[in-house]
């Protein structure tokens, strides 16, 4: 620490020249973040004022055309696919990567890292057109009702961050308690027994990030998920029936929304912009215990 | 391991739900209604058309689209849930080609554009142009070819009703014109704009798809020449100094899934379903009978 500040104090004017297109770019980020900050505040405060954030939150009905901007239905939607969604994909996330880590020989490693990168690039459009024509003909068929519905975006949902999950996972799964996992083994615990009752509790941290940004990607998704739920309006009633999560509204309707009802999508963006921000602050409290 | 006989203990109730759910859904006919967003033109003409707008006493409209319909943005999904699910009903502009679905005569009346012409099959809206103040050299000459008798045939050759109502004299005329808007005009904006440039290769024309809105921001902010709409300007706008040309109508069909045996429906019948007071394509063939 001593000599970085040492460093520092006989920094030389030409010095900072050279550091200051590393210090724009970064600004840059700084600078997009807070106009997003304050664009969805300048759009969406006006009509949270004249309607109330409780009014606005917890009011059942959407109907912009009559002035009715409730967007509960939507919260609870939002809320219910990601957790599905984590439900499916963070046990096959979790115990995938501890595969990867530990158990699976090394050309097969190439071969899953490989699939993982190449699911984790498809763009979200192809994602939803696969479970338009795929997953959506299966759930109607062996469940019944519309096949577009809240189990056949949550299904369509894990996939797409199953792969960020996994990847972030194993990344903490094998950066963690090399020498314990090693010991364990000496002791006479078999892989399986010394992978969950060493290995994982080590890298619980990390994992919990992983599944935390995975969540995070899940709130945010939007294409996918509005092609294959169904996108209705009235409260979720069953994993058979569809369901319209927050950006999927936002995307609907803003090329055709005016006035209020524009403002009350940037209101519905601004809460999903709050949710997102506290899940990063939960991955940063996380990654500073880790340390 | 001794959790293993749970897991398959687990696995044979889950399968014997599932079994017992696929013999429900072959006699299943509930009817899947799609609908376009809020908002959006074609759904505001559909709902107008078959008397799904409610005025109320406050001079508000209330859409009475049932809540569980589902919502979708975009035509090619609307098709495609369509053509997929054996129960499911939609509608389209009629511009939109659509030979994976059926497409339903309405009150007996098919949904073709000679249909449209005499007047019988009145479920239609205008497709309209939209400019601000003075009109540019380029911009007159291009709307005046839309609306003439060659625009006029394209816009048929296309599945939509032409305008006729102006004489195109060619006009040798420079400049540019963007046009934007719409998503359902942009097809038909494109086919315009290919036969204007064989008669006026001087004229640059760009068209860009957005939405019936954003087209008439873009011609406020002077960012386009012309606005195409799927929708009649409101009262507000037309405040603002927009100036509507209409340039084509568009029929709306009401499109099933080819499997669906049905050929006509009456509009009350739609008005029912869309409605949420007919559920079932049972109750819809015993009418029929």
């Amino acid at each position: 620490m001593l000599a970085r500040d040492n460093g520092r104090k006989s920094m030389k004017i030409s010095d900072y020249f050279e550091s200051l297109p590393f210090l724009m770019s970064a600004a840059l980020a700084v600078a997009a973040v807070s106009a997003i900050c304050f664009f969805l505040i300048a759009e969406g405060m006006p009509v949270i004022k004249k309607i109330g954030i409780s009014k606005l939150v917890f009011s059942k009905s959407w109907r912009p055309s009559e002035g009715k901007f409730g967007i509960f239905s939507m919260i609870l939607g939002t809320v219910y696919v990601t957790s599905m969604a984590a439900l499916i994909a963070v046990p096959t996330a979790v115990l995938t990567a501890a595969f990867m880590s530990k158990l699976c020989p090394t050309w097969l490693y190439k071969v899953f890292k490989t699939v993982l990168s190449i699911l984790s690039a498809i763009p979200s459009v192809v994602y939803g057109f696969f479970g338009l024509m795929t997953v959506v003909p299966i759930v109607r068929n062996t469940f019944g009702g519309d096949g577009t519905s809240m189990l056949t975006a949550s299904v369509v949902l894990a996939l797409m961050i199953f792969p960020t999950v996994t990847a972030m996972a194993e990344a903490a799964i094998s950066s963690a308690a090399k020498e314990n996992y090693h010991s364990a083994l000496a002791l006479g615990a078999d892989k399986v027994r010394s992978l969950f009752f060493v290995v994982l509790p080590a890298a619980k941290n990390g994992i919990t990030s992983a599944v935390a940004l995975g969540i995070a990607r899940a709130v945010g998704e939007t294409t996918a998920v509005m092609m294959v739920s169904g996108n209705q309006t009235a409260m979720p009633q069953s994993l058979l029936k569809g369901i319209r999560t927050i950006t999927a509204n936002i995307a609907l309707e803003i090329g055709y929304a005016a006035d209020d009802h524009r403002a009350a999508l940037a209101a519905s963006a601004l809460l999903l912009f709050a949710v997102v921000l506290s899940i990063n602050i939960i991955i940063g409290i996380l990654g500073r215990k880790k340390q | 391991m001794t959790k293993l006989p749970l897991f398959i203990a687990a696995a044979i109730i889950l399968y014997g739900c599932t079994s017992d759910s696929v013999g429900a859904s072959n006699n299943n006919d509930v009817i899947t209604v799609i609908s376009r967003e809020d908002g959006s033109g074609t759904r505001m003409a559909f709902s107008e058309l078959f008397g799904l707008h409610q005025r109320n006493n406050d001079g508000t409209i209330s859409d009475l689209t049932a809540e569980y319909s589902a919502v979708t943005n975009s035509a090619a999904v609307m098709m495609a849930s369509v053509a997929g699910n054996p129960n499911a009903i939609g509608y389209l502009s009629l511009g939109t080609p659509c030979s994976l679905v059926k497409t339903v005569s309405i009150d007996n009346v098919s949904s073709t554009v000679e249909n449209i012409k005499n007047g019988s099959y009145r479920f239609c809206r205008p497709f309209i142009a939209v400019t601000l103040g003075e009109q540019s050299e380029a911009v007159k000459d291009f709307l005046s070819f839309i609306t003439s008798e060659q625009g006029c045939s394209i816009a048929e050759k296309n599945s939509f009703v032409g305008i006729n109502d102006s004489e195109y004299i060619k006009n040798f005329s420079k400049g540019e014109i963007t046009v934007s808007g719409s998503s359902s005009v942009v097809l038909l904006m494109q086919k315009f704009k290919d036969a204007y440039k064989i008669i006026n290769p001087d004229v640059k024309i760009t068209v860009q798809q957005s939405d019936s809105s954003s087209g008439i921001a873009a011609v406020l902010d002077g960012v386009s020449d012309i606005g195409m709409i799927s929708r009649p300007p409101t009262e507000n706008e037309l405040e603002k100094g927009i100036m509507p040309t209409t340039i084509a109508i568009d029929g709306i069909a009401v499109i099933i899934n080819r499997s669906n045996n049905i050929d006509n429906l009456t509009s009350e019948q739609i008005r029912k379903i869309y409605s949420g007071e007919t559920t079932c394509w049972r109750e819809i063939t015993a009418e029929n009978q």
